[in-house]
């Protein structure tokens, strides 16, 4: 069966059949077979031609967080029925003119001004968060459109703070 | 073994792993211990660890773990009799030793004047230069005005170090280069000072380009005895933050080990110092080093210590606490191999290093001989946002550095924490930087070889990768969605997929 996922904002499908300890991955004209074990349901032993490798899988939620000795990976499972609701859902690196907080907290300084001019990596406005401060910078030389905060205000990850226009050059 | 005070009962104002690591301490003593919370760490592991715990306020450090009146309160209640404060919020708050001591209550840490004295870095270095302990040279103070700051800085030349007066840990500090960044410095630094430790007093020193942050532990007793436990250098650090500590130092003879170690008796000695304490050097390239300041406190990076001497600090300082005597002399101490602890932060290294708060949805700690993680997270908890992003650390002990850093990539290797982002990957690539192979580590060692570091991770993984997607997307979660989201974890369906016969 055809298993979907979003993988850095882009639809992968995976083809693989899944069996009691063994699982067949079918990509175009070549399929890898790997067997697998796990006693936990989290954490498994993947091998294929007698390479084994471990990797750690949880589903939590819509996300399926995966380790491998190479690297982290996050996959998500795709909306079930409206497809328009990922892109807004998936947040980050979709619109990048729309800031907001990387994580919850507080904004301690404002350092723009409605209608002000930008540069590449001008700090518009700084969160405070894990007592460290985060400042938020404009991804290109723009102009900025709308501040929705202020200096003391609490924001979530939901918030866009900074609103901006793109300049050409 | 009998205290002198009687401590049977120790509130442990603090969280996470520290919190934790001063619990087991006196449960190992045979003494009672009480944990404090906020309403963010209900279900925090040094809650639900405790025998007993209170629940101190709001999330804000200010209204909790910093409240001094709400955690006397605590005390009280519970029939304390005495208080270990950890390291960071109270720690170093001489206000708090004195409180605890007014209400009755021991004070497991220095008294209130030693920690004036050394916690005020400013007051401190008079002190150390008149007991002949060498202080960095054109360091310079300032007052509050900006203007005071930046003739200051103009008089003794940029790069310039603008430090909380009553910080560490690299909080409220920060570098400047350009006269311009000044400003912005001298304010980021004092609202920074002001939330972490409630001073927003700022002060300026020189800024030497390539140091080593050498410190020394040491320990003294209320009879006037005071040892070293020799040194830890911390000189990997990011942002002024230490993320890999060792002992012993590959960069000191032992000539230069027995200047410094004297030093740091004679800086314990010169404050009346009393618990267990570090004093911080700056190493320079030609072996020269300068007093940097006292942290009046338990580290973060104490267990290397305990590592290679095989002494419990922690049990140590309630000892002396209690009114007891050093249970070691300095020709006790002899160190022996090599120890190493790397700090395991809530962070992306991908993303800028920002603090990563969540649900930690799969932990997986590593464990083998001759290591030792000091944890305060388990799988399914929530990491706020509140606090600092420490984790966990890992350390690791060897024959010789070279084992110890092997036993160290291989425990990191094994380290897994999912659903939020850790700095692990970067520590791994730290360990095998053939600079820090040769021992060449300086404080700026990361802005130099690690700038806007990015993860390279070998695409053959992705394929294995995907199969565990596969796998753990069949993967029914049991508890239902409605219900409490924090106890939602991973639980076996094989029972189940054993039927999906192909």
């Amino acid at each position: 069966m055809d298993f979907e996922f979003v993988h850095n904002d882009e639809r992968l499908t995976v083809r693989a059949e899944v069996g009691k300890n063994s699982i067949r991955v079918v990509d175009g004209d070549s399929e890898i077979s790997y067997d697998f074990f796990s006693a936990d349901g989290s954490l498994f032993t993947i091998s294929a031609n007698g390479k084994a490798t471990r990797v750690v899988a949880v589903k939590d939620g819509e996300t399926i967080y995966v380790s491998t000795p190479g690297g982290d990976f996050q996959f998500r499972l795709p909306p079930s029925v409206d497809g328009d609701t990922f892109s807004e859902a998936g947040g980050g690196s979709g619109d990048k003119s729309k800031l907001v907080a990387p994580m919850p907290g507080k904004v301690v300084k404002v350092l723009v001004e409605e209608g002000q001019a930008v540069t590449e990596k001008e700090k518009l406005v700084i969160v405070e968060a894990m007592k460290m401060e985060n400042p938020l910078v404009a991804p290109y030389p723009a102009q900025v459109v709308k501040i929705n905060c202020e200096e003391g205000q609490l924001v979530d990850t939901e918030i866009i703070l900074v609103e901006l226009k793109e300049l050409e050059n | 073994m009998s205290l002198a005070k009687a401590i049977k009962k120790i509130l442990v104002a603090n969280r996470g792993e520290i919190a934790l690591r001063v619990m087991r301490a006196a449960r190992e003593m045979g003494l009672g211990s009480v944990a404090v919370y906020s309403e963010a760490d209900r279900f925090a592991r040094h809650v639900i660890e405790a025998e007993e715990s209170v629940l101190i306020g709001p999330p804000s450090p200010l209204e909790s773990y910093l409240s001094i009146e709400k955690i006397i309160d605590a005390a009280k209640q519970t029939g304390c009799d005495a208080i270990h404060p950890g390291y960071g919020f109270l720690a170093e708050n001489a206000e708090f030793s004195r409180v605890c001591t007014e209400a009755g209550l021991i004070f497991i840490g220095p008294g209130p004047e030693a920690i004036s004295l050394l916690g005020n870095k400013l007051i401190s270095r008079e002190t150390m230069e008149a007991a002949d302990v060498p202080v960095i040279t054109g360091k310079k103070i300032a007052s509050g005005k900006l203007d005071d700051f930046r003739s200051a800085a103009e008089e003794i030349g940029y790069p310039v170090l603008i430090k909380a007066a009553s910080g560490g840990g690299g909080k409220g500090m920060r570098v400047v280069t350009d006269p311009a960044e000044l400003k912005d410095a001298v304010e980021g630094a004092s609202r920074e000072a002001k939330s972490a430790f409630g001073d927003e007093t700022v002060y300026l020193e020189k800024y030497l380009t390539r140091p080593r942050h050498i410190e020394f532990q040491i320990m003294a007793d209320e009879a006037g005895n005071a040892v070293h436990l020799f040194e830890r250098e911390c000189s990997i650090q990011r942002r002024h933050q230490k993320i890999i500590e060792e002992t012993p130092s590959p960069a000191l003879t032992p000539e230069i080990r027995e200047q410094m170690g004297v030093a740091a008796v004679a800086a314990a000695k010169a404050a009346k110092y009393v618990s267990a304490g570090t004093v911080e050097f700056l190493l320079d390239e030609d072996g020269s080093f300068y007093f940097l300041e006292v942290n009046t406190r338990i580290q973060v990076e104490h267990p290397i210590t305990e590592m290679t001497t095989g002494i419990d600090l922690v049990k140590e300082q309630i000892r002396i606490a209690s009114g007891d005597p050093l249970s070691f002399a300095q020709e006790d101490i002899r160190p022996f191999g090599h120890a190493t602890e790397c700090r395991i932060y809530a962070e992306d290294p991908a993303n800028g290093f920002l603090p990563s708060s969540g649900k930690i949805v799969y932990l997986d700690e590593p464990s083998a001989a001759n290591l030792r993680i000091d944890s305060g997270v388990y799988s399914g908890c929530e990491v706020p946002v509140f606090y600092d992003p420490i984790l966990s650390k890992v350390i690791t002990w060897g024959k010789d550095r070279r084992e110890s850093t092997r036993r160290m990539l291989l425990a990191l290797a094994d380290y897994k924490a999912l659903g939020i982002k850790t700095n692990v990957r970067y520590l791994q690539a730290i360990l095998q930087h053939p600079e820090y192979a040769a021992g060449n580590i300086y404080t700026g060692f990361l802005d130099e070889h690690f700038p806007g570091w990015t993860d390279e991770r070998p695409t053959a993984e992705f394929d294995v990768a995907k199969v565990g997607a596969v796998l753990a997307s069949l993967h029914q979660e049991t508890a239902t969605s409605s219900g409490d989201e924090s106890r939602r974890g991973p639980a076996s369906i094989w029972n189940q997929l054993a039927s999906w016969e192909m």
